[in-house]
């Protein structure tokens, strides 16, 4: 058993890998070890922060705050990609950042473990010079989904 | 110590006659310089960055015409692009930053 959480992480994931289109790297569920610059692209998910929402103030003499709790997650999708032959970095992205979109969209709600569809919350491009330029792109989608309340592992 | 023209040009010659050193061509100019290779990780943040390399090649100042950001540049015999220039010790040498094209 895992948490709603790690299941749609680990669906989005999936989705990402599905039929992707050739020059679409295979994604990595958090990355755990440096690429070298001849293993770019690279496609990372992973999950930043989450917040939870009570239903409800406790009001004076009950404990409880309702039987469900609202869950925000936001998840990263980071882009690593270097400068081809005539090619920026940032331009060599482009696709694959085009494929995360259309991929988590089409996702919906993971099969029902989220409220709706991922909502595409901003891209972070960031670059750096070595042997060629070297650019990070990082899109962030937020994930809303529901769970019992002190349990994170169920839906309501 | 001060390393002027002539005592370059003799080192740079010994280092080549021990297999220390690397051809450099820019146009039609091949001179001795010194290559540095270093590995680096960049872009690292929230996940492990990229390993990349930094490389630079050492030559005496003056001696390659049209040294400057963007000339092709022959380093070893391997191609690159000049990234930059940047003075280097006292300026008897510049540090040339490469990246492949």
């Amino acid at each position: 058993m895992s948490t709603i959480r790690e299941q749609i992480v680990a669906a989005a994931v999936l989705a990402l890998a599905t039929d992707a289109p050739v020059g679409i790297p295979t994604p990595v569920r958090t990355r755990l070890d440096s690429p070298s610059a001849d293993q770019l692209p690279a496609l990372t998910v992973y999950q930043g922060a989450e917040t939870v929402e009570t239903m409800r103030d406790a009001k004076t003499g009950t404990a409880s705050r309702g039987p469900i709790v609202r869950r925000s997650v936001l998840l990263s999708v980071e882009v690593l990609t270097r400068a081809g032959t005539s090619e920026e970095p940032d331009k060599a992205a482009d696709p694959i950042l085009a494929w995360a979109t259309s991929a988590l969209a089409a996702a919906g709600a993971f099969g029902g473990l989220a409220n709706g569809p991922a909502d595409e919350i901003g891209t972070k491009f960031e670059y750096e010079q070595s042997e060629t330029s070297f650019c990070r792109a990082t899109q962030t989608f937020r994930i809303e989904y529901q769970t019992r309340t002190g349990d994170a592992e169920s839906l309501t | 110590m001060f390393l002027g023209e002539s005592d370059i040009t003799a080192i740079l010659a010994d280092l080549a006659a021990a297999g220390g050193g690397v051809e450099v061509t820019l146009g039609d100019v091949t001179v001795l310089g010194l290559l540095d290779r270093e590995a680096v990780e960049i872009l690292g943040d929230q996940m492990p960055g990229v390993i990349a390399a930094e490389e630079m090649v050492h030559v005496q100042v003056g001696v390659l015409p049209g040294l400057q950001s963007g000339a092709a540049i022959t380093v070893g015999g391997t191609a690159y692009t000049v990234l930059k220039v940047l003075p280097y010790g006292d300026g008897a040498m510049v540090r040339v930053a490469l990246r492949k094209p």
